[in-house]
């Protein structure tokens, strides 16, 4: 039994250690480790810019009625 | 259309109204729009079944914290026991609200991410069947007293097998829609779902085999049981939290993440250190002492993926705080991402043995857990969810002042929780471990301060100098101040619920005037359960209206 188990164990621990280092060459050669700066504007669209607020309370229309008078939120 | 600009000097989003709205490109709010509506129906089931089990488990903690108060309650009925109760409350908030609500953000925030509709939706809804039905004979099973007894664990094994492929189907189409991306970079939210998507079945596989389908004996059982119930907490709730935040975060205040690099950073420091740690929740206990530093290691090595999660939020968030009174789901997420840092800072000090040995058994673990798992993940999981919904429904919450009362009661009631859990633990272990007498009986003698001082001043070992019944004695006050606590969150999980509801099904008052939805939706991509048409126009005033 207790082989049975050895063999279990270090088979996955190999596996999984495979698998994590696998997933770390695949990312370097994907270049996940550069270009820093656009990956993190990938979020963001055309009709969804830097910049824009995407989400406010329901009603908050008196927001952009300040803001319509020129004055800056916060 | 009111629009917010980035116009302040740190490029924080403002709100200023446009001289003319420009129409955004139509492909980009179809594409958006087309994937919302892909996930609709399954990612709707799988937040309505998390919040139902919402309710039920809130229910269950509460009686559970007054029957520590009030222990004749119920006592005569067997399914009532405190031993049935708490962990019909725990599997219930992990495995129905937690897991559920993340599963369902999980697949929006996949789909979203590689610019791809979900496929096959209706499979999603049928894997949602089978982990409800397992939650539904799971809580039956610790209720009628078939409880495996293992902790987090405690689903008899036929229940795990329904979680099991219900989570398979889940795993397999947040998979495929990643294979099917239409865009090369992977973010960093999706490193983190991959990661929770391929750590939560290796841990729940491995530890269902090692503990009850062929069970290890003696002191290894410990082991394997909190090496997965840490790694569940670590692994698998942890990551879904963090991909929620590092997408939401940016994306509501219209700023990218201050550090990439960080941020990915993170991410692999955490896969290389979170395993090593589950056996802090042994120490002292009859595990090899190597073991034990092994995990005090681990968990001070997190100090270093946490820190970069800190830093970077908090530099995201920089002139941008005063959002956080616009954005319903800013307001959650932040507060779980300061959350984060908190329990995770506490956690890695409570790993030294020093602090762990006087405090192990008494309530202020338990107000470590709350803080971790409802003031970091659960907040979080409600930001996500106030963001999603109405991209799902195209309906507008119906109540601002619903919204500010669940986020008030919550955030209210939780630090509260934790306060009195960790003040009141803290006294609890002082009087097993060290004190000399009770606090109650020090103050008598030298007043409240002198007696605050000579209780924690007397430092020195002396187990066993306060009765136990005594210490109990003096746990009830806070027990039932967390007794209250959870009161004011049930409140808040009521006006939750009842807003999911009125927006799912449209019932009452519609508002008008939405700031959710930006743009005119095409017609060929109205969200699928809208039953108005759920197009916006603009009004003078900067806002809109819904036709
Ligand atoms: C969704 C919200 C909640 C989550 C995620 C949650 C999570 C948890 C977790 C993980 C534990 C196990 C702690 C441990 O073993 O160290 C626990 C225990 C417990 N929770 Fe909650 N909880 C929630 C809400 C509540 C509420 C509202 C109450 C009401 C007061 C409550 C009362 C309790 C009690 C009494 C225990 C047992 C503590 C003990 O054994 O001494 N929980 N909860
Ligand atoms: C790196 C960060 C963390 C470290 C080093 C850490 C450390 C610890 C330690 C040492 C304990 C055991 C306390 C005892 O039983 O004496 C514990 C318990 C616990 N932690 Fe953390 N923690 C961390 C982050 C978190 C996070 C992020 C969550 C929530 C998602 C969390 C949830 C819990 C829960 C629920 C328990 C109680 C488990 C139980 O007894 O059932 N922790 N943590």
């Amino acid at each position: 039994m207790l082989t049975v188990y050895y063999i279990l164990v270090f088979t996955f621990l190999g596996l999984f250690s495979t698998s994590v280092v696998l997933a770390f060459w695949w990312a370097v050669r994907k270049g996940e480790f550069r270009n820093f700066k656009e990956q993190a504007a990938a979020i963001f669209d055309a009709d969804e810019p830097e910049g824009r607020l995407t989400d406010v309370f329901p009603g908050m229309r008196e927001v952009a009625e300040t803001n319509r008078k020129g004055a800056q939120v916060g | 259309m009111s629009s917010i600009e980035s116009t302040s000097p740190g490029g924080a989003a403002v709100l200023v109204r446009p001289a003319t709205p420009e129409p955004p490109p139509p492909e980009i709010v179809s594409e958006r729009a087309r994937i919302d509506e892909s996930c609709a129906v399954p990612c709707l089931v799988w937040f309505a079944s998390s919040l139902f089990w919402l309710l039920v488990a809130t229910v269950f903690g509460l009686v559970a914290s007054l029957k520590l108060h009030i222990p004749g309650m119920h006592a005569e009925q067997a399914w009532l026991t405190f031993g049935r109760i708490r962990p019909v409350h725990l599997n219930l908030v992990a495995y129905g609200w937690g897991a559920m609500a993340a599963i369902g953000v999980m697949l929006w925030l996949m789909a979203r991410l590689s610019r791809v509709p979900l496929r096959w939706p209706a499979a999603l809804v049928f894997a949602a069947g089978f982990w409800n039905l397992g939650l539904l004979l799971g809580t039956i099973a610790i209720l009628a007293g078939d409880s495996q007894g293992i902790e987090w664990l405690e689903f008899p094994t036929y229940v795990a097998f329904l979680l099991f492929v219900g989570f398979a189907i889940t795993a397999v189409w947040a998979l495929m829609t990643f294979a099917q991306r239409r865009v090369e970079h992977v973010y960093v939210s999706q490193w983190y779902m991959f990661g929770a998507l391929f750590w939560f079945p290796w841990l729940y596989a491995t530890v269902q085999v090692l503990l009850l389908l062929v069970p290890v004996k003696g002191v290894p059982q410990a082991a394997i049981n909190w090496w997965f119930g840490h790694n569940v907490l670590g692994l698998w709730f942890t990551p879904i939290g963090l991909a929620t935040a590092y997408y939401l975060i940016p994306k509501v205040i219209g700023r990218p993440i201050y550090s990439y690099y960080l941020s990915i950073m993170g991410f692999w420091t955490l896969a290389a250190f979170y395993n090593w740690a589950g056996i802090h929740h042994l120490i002292s206990g009859p595990v090899p002492a190597w073991l034990v530093t092994v995990s005090t290691v681990g968990s001070m090595m997190m100090i270093i993926p946490v820190a970069t999660v800190a830093v970077n939020h908090h530099m995201t968030m920089r002139g941008s705080f005063h959002l956080l009174r616009y954005s319903p789901t800013l307001r959650f997420v932040v507060f779980g991402s300061m959350a984060y840092t908190i329990v995770s800072l506490q956690g890695a000090f409570m790993a030294l043995r020093v602090y762990n040995e006087p405090f192990h058994f008494t309530h202020h673990t338990i107000g470590h857990a709350h803080l971790g798992v409802y003031a970091f993940f659960t907040m979080i999981m409600f930001g996500a969810i106030y963001y999603i919904v109405p991209r799902l429904t195209g309906r507008e919450w119906a109540s601002s002042r619903l919204i500010k009362i669940h986020f008030w009661t919550t955030a209210v009631g939780i630090t509260l929780m934790f306060l009195v859990l960790s003040i009141g633990g803290m006294i609890q272990g002082f009087e097993m471990n060290q004190a000399s007498a009770s606090l109650g009986s020090l103050m008598d003698e030298h007043g409240f301060f002198g007696g605050v001082y000579e209780f924690f001043g007397g430092f020195e070992v002396q187990n066993g100098a306060v009765p136990f019944l005594d210490i109990v004695a003096g746990t009830i006050p806070w027990l039932v101040l967390r007794s209250l606590t959870g009161v004011l969150i049930l409140v808040g999980h009521v006006a939750f619920v009842i807003l999911v509801v009125r927006n799912v099904h449209a019932w009452g008052k519609q508002r008008r005037g939405g700031p959710t939805l930006f743009h005119e939706l095409p017609a060929t991509a109205t969200p699928a359960l809208a039953t108005t048409t759920a197009t916006t126009t603009q009004t003078p005033a900067g806002g809109e209206e819904r036709a």
